[in-house]
């Protein structure tokens, strides 16, 4: 009899461990991951405090970002591999929903500085500021948002829908919007700019070469900007 | 009243608990080996074998060997397996996993010098098979060919790399599939830079127990961080060069996601994959343990290192091995080895174990040189060395008194024994081979200054091998005599030794001591009669791997005077055939296998007993429905022993000191039936979002003697019946957490022994921190043992196992192992008696440094 109790009280507690063990490591879903981290970062998720970013990192929907002044993140996103960089001085929280239409990627950004390769086709991807809001559907974009509320688009590649509640600009290569807090977006060809979300990627150039027999070859050099 | 029990109560006690203490520590220490085999894998991709392995505290592992072959080889490789406590691991590289007929055996070696094996009967002759897969076409997400900025230019991922499944394959593929989101095909980085990362965005989610990812040739799936919708993981150590990462997946609902490979570069000086296995690797070990029994403690320490390389068209392999417990007074449990070979020739010196022919020499450690040349159409195998080592006779020296004191015998001696074989042999065994083996091994009388018989053994036999559609049918015959002296002191008999005891009409056509280098030939002969066919031995065996199916039918017969000194495991005086055959159905889903034996034992009747009929009855079946479903294997063997003695005999005995005569009866009448029966279930699911496996087993043995109804009082019957129930729950968590709970239930009883009740309770969990660097894990096991029987009151016994212990990858290549066990004995005789309390403990510091 003893032997029986034992089991069925070690039996219940073990069940009741796995349960509950089970219930709070059901993982919610990611979003996205950390791909690169230098300089301080750090990341604040819904129910912790801030804490240290690291590589390999896996974000989830409403994970706040925060850069110090030598940081910056990669980040890519697990539908569509789209890639961000947030750079230094930046604050950005990451909201993302899926439906059947993909994965709807919402980046909230007070101020800071941050970059984006938005791959087309899934889902949708916004960045939004305090005087506005940036729509993208495949492209490659600088968003840069002050303390004080005035937001900047630089468009690289593609198109970006740049709107607040006073009008709408489209955004596109060697443009840039602005808008201020309550002001209307207004579009200027881009100026001298610091194209810091190339810095230390790796670039490839091509080549084309003909041999004496006339035939052309391609020669291949992937290299790093320093 | 329990304390005002009698003497011969107590006494009949007190042979109970030692029974019982015997027989629970046998059970304890008795190893245990689990292990799941697969029923796939892919020609030209690494089989990776696990087990688990249990031990009791005072049993240790010396050797561990995963042995396969494919189907045109001869012989067995081998691989060591590594340990990570009870986990142990062993990779057969991919590049000899190419023909389809792919069989593979387990074995470790204790340091009792006794075998735990996989499968547990008759490995070398009935390894596992496999069925092996085409090579896969994997999806390939790198770009075909690309120019990159090394030296050499890469081949195709897929031409270099295999590419790994899972032990069971789904026939199902989704439509989902994983996205590579780091590192970019073809990409230059940084070794500290790299991250893989992939994703699945699927219908539903991965499966995390059916991932699998391949770093170039090995699986680091336990290093990476696997959920429902992203896999990530940060290499530990990239060399510079190029690399393969390859993932592969199942979903939740057992689809097959298709897999995924990438090909990325580390700059630095570049030592491609491809020339990986030119490298040397080394592994180096030590491992202390101390543990307390009792009040008695004991440290044993172990170190040892092994070796492997390439160079030129020579692999080498170099293997040292040292232990506390080697003891002069024993034969040696040191082992080293050193060899180097090619397709051609081939050296190997140290403790070899050659492999000739199964009757004559199969796998006998011999320290020595073990050599070949084979040149296809003409091969030599030849091997020298001793099979034992001389241990000195051990004296006691009696007082004499006045007179000068002797000497007596306390413990003979062992002579050294050495062996000499050669093997040549004609053909490549592709298609045929044709073998003659001689094998002499001889006890060195010198040696020791007294021992017991020390022996002369000759034998030889031929063997033969015919293969046809690649191994599909493959016909083996094996033939060997032998001739052994049992005692070689007296040395060799002359002419005139035998003209005098059989007259001199009596005429030898040889004088046998001009034999002696060949064979000491005296009275102790064995056989003096080479023609009467006591000491020849073969086996022919047949096997044939056609049309879903594997036939395995054969023919052996051992003479009772058959004796290879070199084999000394055989069984003799056997003789009988087997067939066997494992069907294959609906996609290899469904296994049956059908298998029948039936041998005479003792047939020879050589010892005036009769000769036993060994009947035995096979039948299994597996179902392997898909992971959706449940897994089920029933097996079922039915064996009878049958001397066909059907009545007792009564003899009658007049001793001469006495007036009267004793009656003697006799009862030695056998017909026992032995009943196995074994259900084994297992189940994946999912609940609440994470991964499990359940396990349930019944086990059932029951031995039933035809006569039992018949027997007298004083016959200790066979009767026995042992029925075993088993649960187990494995959960691999979200985080990396590995957790098992087991149960299982043991009842046996017989006539004429106590009821004996088992009950056991296990608790274990694992888990890793730092992208597996650091792992934790405890066991925790409560065994109840009630012994029940009229005559005497209960006895109960408890053990609490406790094992805590934790593995550090402190860099790359390096690991500490430090563990702790303990165990707690309580034993109840009565409410009256004292209770016997003990505990024994185990502490173990392992180091693994591999190069």
């Amino acid at each position: 009899m003893k032997i029986a109790h034992l089991t069925i009280i070690l039996l219940a507690g073990l069940g009741m461990i796995l349960f509950s063990t089970t219930w709070l490591w059901a993982a919610p879903q990611e979003v996205a991951f950390v791909l690169k981290v230098s300089g301080e970062a750090k990341i604040k998720k819904e129910s912790s405090n801030w804490a240290t970013i690291s590589k390999g990192m896996r974000l989830h929907n409403k994970d706040i970002i925060k850069t110090g002044t030598t940081g910056l993140v990669a980040l890519v996103f697990l539908d569509d591999k789209t890639m961000m960089k947030i750079r230094s001085d930046s604050e950005v929280q990451i909201q993302a929903e899926k439906d059947e239409k993909g994965m709807h990627k919402r980046i909230i950004m007070e101020i800071g500085q941050m970059w984006s390769k938005v791959t087309p086709g899934k889902g949708s991807f916004r960045l939004e500021t305090p005087s506005g809001v940036a729509a993208v559907k495949g492209t490659e974009f600088y968003g840069i948002a002050d303390g004080d509320g005035n937001t900047m688009i630089i468009g690289i590649e593609g198109i970006v829908e740049f709107f607040n509640d006073l009008g709408k600009i489209l955004v596109v290569k060697g443009t840039t919007g602005k808008a201020g807090k309550n002001g209307i977006p207004n579009l200027s060809d881009t100026q001298v700019f610091e194209d810091w979300a190339q810095d230390g990627a790796t670039n490839e150039l091509d080549i084309e070469f003909e041999n004496s027999q006339g035939a052309k070859k391609h020669l291949k050099l992937k290299y790093k900007m320093q | 009243m329990a304390h005002r029990r009698s003497g011969p109560n107590k006494s009949w006690l007190f042979l109970v608990m030692i029974w019982l203490a015997v027989a629970s520590n046998h059970a304890f220490t008795q190893p245990l080996l689990k292990h799941n085999p697969p029923q796939q894998a892919r020609m030209g991709s690494p089989i990776i074998i696990d087990c688990t392995l249990r031990t009791g505290p005072d049993l240790h592992v010396q050797k561990a060997h995963i042995f396969f072959r494919s189907g045109a080889e001869t012989t067995y490789r081998s691989v060591t397996m590594q340990s990570i406590g009870d986990n142990w691991q062993g990779i057969i590289p991919a590049k000899l996993v190419r023909d389809k007929n792919f069989k593979y055996f387990i074995t470790f070696l204790f340091d009792n010098q006794t075998l735990k094996t996989f499968p547990e009967k008759n490995p070398y002759n009935q390894p596992h098979a496999l069925e092996l897969l085409p090579p896969a076409a994997a999806v390939t997400i790198a770009p075909p060919a690309v120019a990159v900025p090394q030296k050499s230019s890469p081949s195709a991922p897929t031409a270099s790399m295999p590419t790994p499944v899972p032990s069971v394959s789904s026939a199902v593929t989704t439509s989902d599939t994983l996205q590579l989101l780091s590192p970019e095909p073809d990409g230059t980085y940084d070794a500290q830079d790299v991250l893989l990362a992939v994703s699945y965005m699927g219908e539903t989610e991965l499966d995390p127990l059916r991932v699998r990812i391949d770093l170039d040739i090995r699986d680091v799936t336990r290093q990476a961080e696997i959920t429902g919708n992203l896999i990530t993981l940060t290499p530990a150590e990239l060399i510079p060069g190029r690399h393969i990462i390859k993932v592969q997946a199942h979903d939740v609902k057992n689809r097959l996601i298709p897999p995924v490979s990438v090909r990325f570069f580390i700059i630095g000086q570049e030592k491609s994959v491809t020339q990986a296995p030119e490298k040397m690797r080394a592994h180096v070990y030590t491992d202390l343990m101390y543990e307390e029994t009792g009040d008695k403690g004991n440290r044993v320490a172990m170190a040892g290192a092994e070796l492997s390389g390439k160079w030129k068209s020579f692999a080498y392999r170099g293997n040292l091995f040292f232990t506390s417990l080697e003891d002069r007074h024993f034969q040696p449990r040191n082992r080293f080895s050193f060899s180097i070979s090619n397709k051609w020739i081939g050296v190997a010196g140290g403790d070899v174990y050659p492999r000739y022919n199964e009757l004559i020499l199969a796998g006998k450690r011999v320290r020595g040189v073990n050599g070949y040349l084979h040149l296809g159409l003409v091969n030599l195998d030849v091997v020298y060395g001793q099979t034992q080592r001389s241990v000195k006779t051990a004296w006691t020296r009696i007082p004499g008194g006045t007179d000068a004191d002797s000497l007596q015998v306390n413990r003979y001696g062992t002579f050294s024994q050495t062996l000499i074989g050669v093997r040549p042999s004609l053909g490549d065994g592709r298609h045929f081979q044709l073998g003659l083996t001689l094998v002499k091994i001889k006890d060195d009388t010198g040696s020791v200054a007294a021992g017991l018989l020390p022996k002369d053994n000759l034998i030889i036999g031929p063997d033969v091998k015919l293969s046809l559609l690649r191994d599909r049918i493959v016909l083996t015959a094996q033939a060997a005599v032998s001739a052994i002296t049992q005692d070689i002191y007296p040395g060799a008999v002359t002419s005139d030794d035998v003209e005098r005891a059989f007259g001199d009409d009596f005429e030898l056509p040889l004088d046998p001591q001009t034999l002696d280098n060949l064979l000491i030939i005296n009275d102790s002969t064995i056989p003096l009669n080479p023609l009467d066919g006591g000491s020849l031995a073969y086996l022919v065996n047949l096997r044939v791997n056609l049309l879903q199916q594997f036939l395995n039918v054969g023919y052996r017969s051992i003479g009772s005077e058959y004796i290879s000194l070199a084999n000394p495991w055989l069984r003799k005086d056997l003789r009988g055939f087997f067939i066997n055959d494992r069907l294959r159905f609906l996609s290899n889903r469904v296994y049956l296998t059908l298998g029948y034996e039936q041998y005479a034992d003792n047939f020879s009747e050589q010892n005036a007993n009769p000769a036993i009929d060994l009947r035995t009855l096979n039948y299994a079946l597996t179902l392997l429905p898909g992971e959706n479903y449940p897994q089920l294997n029933i097996s079922l063997r039915d064996q009878l022993r049958d001397n066909h003695v059907d009545t007792i005999s009564v003899q009658s005995y007049q001793i001469s000191s006495l007036l009267d005569s004793t009656t003697v009866v006799r009862d030695e009448r056998e017909k026992i039936w032995f009943r196995d029966l074994a259900i084994q279930a297992s189940q994946n699911f999912r609940l609440f979002d994470i991964s499990h496996q359940m396990n349930l087993g019944y086990i059932s043995s029951r031995n039933i003697d035809d006569f039992e109804d018949e027997r007298g009082a004083g016959h200790v019957s066979a009767e026995l019946s042992n029925r075993i129930v088993m649960l187990s729950l494995t959960t691999r968590y979200a985080v990396p957490l590995t957790t098992t709970f087991s149960y299982s239930h043991n009842v046996m009883d017989g006539s004429g022994i106590p009821d004996l009740n088992y009950q056991t309770m296990a608790f274990s969990g694992e888990y890793r921190f730092l992208q597996d660097r650091l792992a934790t894990f405890a066991d925790c096991q409560y065994t109840h043992i009630r012994q029940q029987s009229a005559a005497s009151a209960d006895i109960e016994q408890n053990r609490m196992q406790l094992r805590l212990g934790t593995r550090w990858q402190f860099s790359p290549g390096q690991s500490l192992v430090l563990e702790g066990q303990l165990w707690r004995y309580t034993m109840n005789l009565d409410e009256v008696s004292s209770t016997a309390n003990a505990t024994d403990s185990i502490l173990r510091l392992r180091f693994d440094r591999y190069f």
